[in-house]
């Protein structure tokens, strides 16, 4: 096979070998093996290294005001009580900039006017600095922004999930030919233009290198976007009304067992009652499944599929369905968890943690069910075991500039960056979050900031400026009540988190893999809901096993026993 | 996907003369004459430029292990690796087989449908009954495959009409929509309300131009309902028939996307997957398959390429017109 | 054409002498058939229809999303909407993209149409075959793709128009008509009356040919108005989807909970959320049939005669 040219930033095949990780998705691929070699499909390591020199130099930045509740961060984040009113002020003065670009930002919410106030309030803040923020439906955006990206339609910069990126096998080799490497500008001491830049602390910045030469995976490493959040404990839970509950007379469970108790005693399947909603994700952790899928046994890898406690959870969700525990839309098109919690046709539902607050003020407000309580559901045991909780991650995803656009640009893109990763507690922070003062928002009786109606209107749940940079810290707020709640929750479940076993490392599994995963979902999904038998399980395993799962451990192992040492 | 009035032969009827340069005459003389409507035409041929044959030329990545990130012509030459790579692919066997699946049911099922309901509504003697029962069934023809999709899940889906109506009688839920099993037989609902109307009012253009004398000679000579079906009715519109089983057989590989993209989330890929599916999956929502879905695409092409030529080679075997003629 | 339309006149509502009358039974059994044929495609559209106009109430009576009988209509969720929000804002669009491809997409098929209506003309076999040949082979989609690409057009409107704006099939129905159907000597006398082949095609060919036009014309409309593949291949990043994506995001699609309340708040304009969802949605597929229905007794009445004109006659 002729080698690709040298015009390609990137040589596909010997990455793997340079990264250390050898040939193992090659050497494995029963379908290349037989033909003349052609690219991709391996997997890709890249290595999350806090002491390459081209990083920032991270200068703490201290916060203004000591937060209330006082936690271990990253996993268990410190929160705050009160609103700060008023805010610190992170900025002192203010850059003077005059450019105009266009950001690309997925977005789940309604779409912001081009010349909402928001944005022209946030250009005035922020130093003058125009952005178009080209706002796509974030599930569209999802599918198709590589595919965006490889045709380089994506304005001046893009912001990309973390999650997006994990479907692309490519995508490493994306990020190196399509975005600029932004290490010149700021590697080293960057505390005097962009200090809260300076400060975002753990791994951000480390976990925003990419390596274009395989051959020299260090020197050729680079930082090619800006690093968004890097949230704090488990980011889903999973919610209880508490208000029905009570008024059952139900206590809210702690096991598994006591869960099904209460669903068996409230449902009633011909009265159109059914006590639970969504579980999929949530339920893995009471069952101890790990979040990689992958789990040291000491000598080598098992995944979560091979291992009993997968079984038992596939059992318990199959009993949901047996004994028509759970609403009949979960796992279609038709299921709408939000609404049929707020109506109380489910008395149980998996969502992230801002459906507490959310949807307890938006009832509050509607003035609907004055009873209204929602309340998150502890760390449930099954027969006696502990369960076994996730947090989150690396950074949530980046911001990536397109590679011709100029050092000046992506430096004035960077002040308005440095604005947005100031942290709770600053003026900054609240105007990027609600917006200004009389406009967007209200402070409400507590002296905290509420949207009003031009704010929900406008953009509530819309991503723009924030796709700018994550925040220096991740600190709770919201209502007292829900912030204490969830404080002590997490605090809970600390003895229940998992550490991730491949830390320092930014994987991709081989394609292969992850196709034979999803294959193997799919089957799983069949049984869980009735279309297939229990006893269909076992085979799907070995299917998953030799279509590609046994590949993806040989190529997690190396990885694994790279990293520590084995 | 442009709804196209496609039954159309571009056999054309023996021209009439008409007024044109003749043949003979130097093309600079032509040309003054004639220009007009090269003009005319040559819009669309630029439009089948750019959107077939530069697309057409654009295949060659199937034999190259091509990125996107060089020039075309810096990719390698890797001949037909993608294909074999295509043909141990257990993915891409599986959609193949469930398009052959597909296309063959939509053969067997449907086509019987059309041509018997214009037969059935051929017999009504009512012209009114007829044009309302015509303007019923061959309404759904122009539904998107989103409305219809749409339209079923609200009647046969789990949270539907009919699983209301079940469940108030006592009974289970419907999960039809959602069964990957049934979904052939889910497929062939749709087809059915969906196409059957429109097959039918071809067949019933091509009945309507049967001359009742046959019919009513037939009659006068004894022959029963029957035996005029199949001696006069039949071999009348069997042209058309034979055209249509053409068509059909050349794109016997492109049974559609819309229909098995949108259900595919609720049936799952291993029931829906069609060649289409496989391709937009494999290549625009994924990296590192450009070469494989071209391949993929380019062996689509070239069966129906091949699928269409020996239908209308078979068709003038047996006498029938075909789609076009050699002249 | 001639022979068809005497049949067609010639077929009375009255059984002709020499056919025996069918069977009680035979006939209640086809009656049966029709009847229910009938029901299959106008119960579904029915129960769309009442249930986008039910009000909450008659829902929560019904015990569902779908009701057969509505017992008091709402207009309301066609009010909220058509106020301004996602929906009409994607109706509007699709009604300019449907107007904004058809007329293109005419004048492509109406130029090459006559253009090549001359057998014998310069150049006329080779432009013909060129444009034949692409009803036998279809390029693939990612070569298509890479080509939209190329040309800046992904996430554009115009990536919806032009890829489809020109059907072969079209071509050849509305090229036969001419051939066939406008009589050549009314061709001839133009030109002897000095009228160039411009003239000629507007005031002597086009005017006889309003009716196939109109078929073919709403033929191409209806595929603009139904673009949901190549919306879904080119296009996903608009910011005003075709009403068929928009369809799809809405009632269809697996996107989660998210998803469903992102786009149950860009359906739903400003401030007014008093009608059901259930009602909205299906005022959403109301909207997206009405156009089609109302095209549809334009096809229906000009239909036959276009199509037997390519297909049979052809």
């Amino acid at each position: 096979m002729p080698t690709p040219s040298d015009g390609s930033l990137f040589r596909r095949r010997s990455l793997l070998k340079a990264a250390g990780i050898g040939t193992a998705g090659a050497a494995g691929f029963p379908l290349l093996s037989a033909c003349a070699e052609v690219s991709g499909g391996e997997g890709n390591v890249q290595e999350v290294d806090q002491t390459l020199d081209i990083l920032p130099t991270y200068k703490e930045w201290p916060l203004p005001i000591e937060p209330d509740l006082v936690g271990e961060p990253p996993n268990h984040p410190s929160g705050y009580l009160a609103y700060p009113n008023p805010p610190a002020k992170a900025i002192a003065n203010p850059p003077s900039n005059s450019g105009s670009y266009q950001v690309y930002v997925p977005n789940w919410g309604p779409a912001l006017a081009k010349d909402d106030p928001y944005l022209l309030a946030m250009q005035e803040a922020t130093g003058g600095t125009k952005i178009e923020f080209v706002q796509s439906d974030g599930e569209a955006f999802a599918e198709a922004s590589t595919q965006w990206i490889q045709a380089e339609e994506f304005g001046d910069a893009i912001f990309m999930f973390g999650w997006m990126t994990n479907s692309h096998a490519g995508f490493n080799e994306t990020v190196v030919n399509r975005f600029a490497d932004i290490s010149d500008i700021v590697s080293g001491d960057i505390a005097e233009r962009w200090p809260l830049l300076a400060g975002r602390g753990d791994n951000a910045w480390a976990d925003s290198v990419w390596s274009s030469d395989p051959e020299d995976p260090v020197g050729s490493a680079g930082i090619y976007g800006v690093p968004w959040g890097l949230l704090g404990g488990p980011s889903n839970a999973f919610f209880h009304r508490a208000d029905l509950l009570a008024e059952g007379g139900f206590a809210v469970p702690t096991t598994v067992e006591e869960l099904l108790e209460t669903a068996r005693a409230w449902s009633d399947d011909k009265a159109g009652r059914w006590a639970i909603g969504g579980t999929d994700y949530i339920s893995k952790a009471w069952f101890r499944l790990e979040a990689t899928g992958w789990l040291w046994d000491g000598s080598g890898l098992v995944h979560n599929y091979e291992r009993s406690e997968f079984k038992e959870w596939v059992e318990f969700q199959r009993t949901l369905t047996d004994e028509k525990l759970r609403h009949p839309s979960v796992g279609s098109a038709d299921f709408d968890g939000k609404t049929l919690h707020r109506t109380g046709e489910i008395l149980f539902d998996q969502d992230g943690w801002s459906r507490w607050w959310q949807m307890t003020q938006e009832v509050r407000a509607t003035g609907e069910n004055p009873a209204f309580e929602l309340g998150p559901v502890g760390a449930l045991t099954f027969q006696g075991r502990e369960p076994m909780y996730h947090s989150a991650w690396g950074v949530g995803g980046w911001l990536f500039f397109r590679k011709d656009l100029g050092e000046d640009a992506i430096a004035e893109l960077l002040d308005v960056s440095n604005y947005v990763a100031a942290p709770y507690g600053t003026k900054e922070y609240e105007t990027v979050q609600f917006g200004f003062e009389g406009q967007q928002f209200e402070y409400d009786a507590d002296g905290r900031p509420a949207l009003t109606e031009a704010g929900v209107r406008g953009f509530q749940d819309s991503l723009s400026y924030t796709a700018m940079s994550g925040t220096t810290e991740y600190l709770l707020e919201g209502p007292a009540d829900v912030i204490e709640a969830r404080f002590a929750f997490d605090e809970a479940i600390l003895p229940y988190l998992d550490t991730n076993p491949f830390a320092g490392l930014r994987l991709t599994s081989p394609e292969s893999g992850t196709n034979a995963g999803s294959v193997f979902d799919e089957k799983v999904n069949d049984i869980i809901y009735g279309r297939a038998e229990l006893s269909e399980l076992d085979g799907a395993v070995a299917t998953w096993k030799s279509e590609g799962g046994d590949e993806a451990r040989e190529f997690y192992e190396k990885a694994y026993k790279q990293l520590h040492g084995e | 996907m442009a709804v196209t009035a496609e039954p159309a032969a571009p056999t054309a009827a023996p021209p009439k003369t008409r007024a044109t340069a003749p043949r003979r005459k130097p093309l600079r003389h032509r040309l003054r004459l004639d220009w007009p409507l090269v003009v005319l035409t040559v819009p669309a041929l630029a439009q089948l430029a750019v959107f077939f044959y530069a697309p057409s030329a654009y295949s060659v990545i199937a034999f190259m292990d091509y990125s996107p990130y060089r020039s075309l012509w810096e990719n390698p030459i890797v001949g037909f690796t993608h294909f074999q790579i295509l043909f141990e692919d257990p993915y891409f066997v599986d959609a193949l087989l469930n398009t052959l699946q597909f296309a063959f049911a939509q053969l067997l099922f449907v086509f019987p449908t059309s041509i018997g309901l214009a037969l059935l509504m051929h017999s009504v003697i009512s012209t009114k009954l007829r044009s309302t029962f015509q303007s019923i069934v061959y309404l759904p023809y122009f539904f998107s495959w989103v409305l219809v999709v749409s339209v079923f899940t609200q009647v046969l889906g789990q949270d539907g009409l009919f699983s209301r109506w079940l469940v108030g009688m006592g009974g289970d839920r419907l999960d039809i929509m959602r069964d990957p099993d049934s979904f052939m037989f889910l497929a062939w609902l749709q087809w059915t309300w969906k196409d059957a109307g429109w097959g039918m009012i071809i067949f019933l253009a091509a009945l309507a131009s049967i001359n009742p004398a046959l019919y009513e000679a037939a009659a006068v000579d004894g022959a029963n309902r029957w035996k005029r079906l199949w001696h006069i009715t039949l071999p009348s519109i069997r042209p058309v028939i034979v055209l249509l089983l053409i068509l059909q057989l050349g794109s016997i590989l492109s049974v559609g996307f819309e229909q098995y993209q949108l259900q595919r989330a609720s049936v799952g890929w291993g029931a829906s997957e069609v060649l289409d599916t496989f391709v937009y999956y494999r290549t625009i929502l994924s990296a590192n398959g450009e070469s494989l879905g071209t391949a993929a695409g380019l062996f689509k092409g070239v069966i129906g390429l091949l699928l269409i030529l020996a239908a209308n080679n078979i068709a003038h075997r047996l006498g029938e017109q075909g789609i076009y003629q050699k002249s | 054409m001639s022979t068809l339309t005497a049949t067609r006149s010639r077929r009375r509502d009255q059984r002709p002498a020499w056919d025996e009358e069918p069977s009680f039974l035979g006939k209640s059994v086809k009656a049966l058939f029709l009847l229910v044929y009938a029901a299959a495609i106008i119960v579904p559209l029915w129960a769309v229809l009442a249930t986008s106009l039910a009000t909450e109430d008659a829902l929560v009576r019904s015990g569902g999303d779908m009701i057969f009988l509505p017992t008091d209509i709402s207009l309301q969720a066609y009010r909220e909407i058509l106020s301004g929000g996602a929906v009409t804002k994607s109706l509007l669009f699709t009604l300019m993209l449907t107007a904004v491809g058809t007329a293109i997409s005419l004048v492509l098929t109406v130029g090459a149409a006559y253009g090549l209506s001359r057998p014998g003309s310069v150049w006329h076999r080779k432009m013909l075959t060129a444009i034949l040949v692409t009803l036998l082979f279809a390029p693939g989609m990612y070569p298509s793709y890479l080509v939209v690409q190329d040309l800046g057009l992904l996430n554009d409107m115009w990536a919806l128009i032009l890829p489809v704006c020109f059907s072969a099939w079209n071509l050849i129905v509305l090229r036969t008509f001419f051939m066939t159907s406008v009589p050549g000597e009314l061709i001839d006398a133009a030109k002897i009356d000095g009228a160039g082949e411009f003239r000629t095609l507007f005031k002597v060919v086009l005017p006889m040919s309003k009716a196939i036009l109109a078929v073919i014309g709403l033929f191409y409309a209806v595929g603009y108005w139904n673009t949901y593949f190549l919306a879904v291949l080119y296009t996903p990043g608009l910011e005003t989807k075709p009403i068929q994506v928009l369809i799809q995001q809405w009632l269809i699609a697996s996107t989660g909970p998210a998803g469903q309340d992102a786009a149950a708040a860009a359906a739903i304009s400003s401030g007014m959320e008093n009608a059901p969802a259930a009602s909205l949605k299906m005022a959403a597929v109301v909207c997206t049939i009405i156009p089609i229905v109302i095209m549809y007794p334009f096809i229906q009445k000009h239909f036959t005669k276009a199509v037997i004109t390519g297909a049979i006659k052809g």
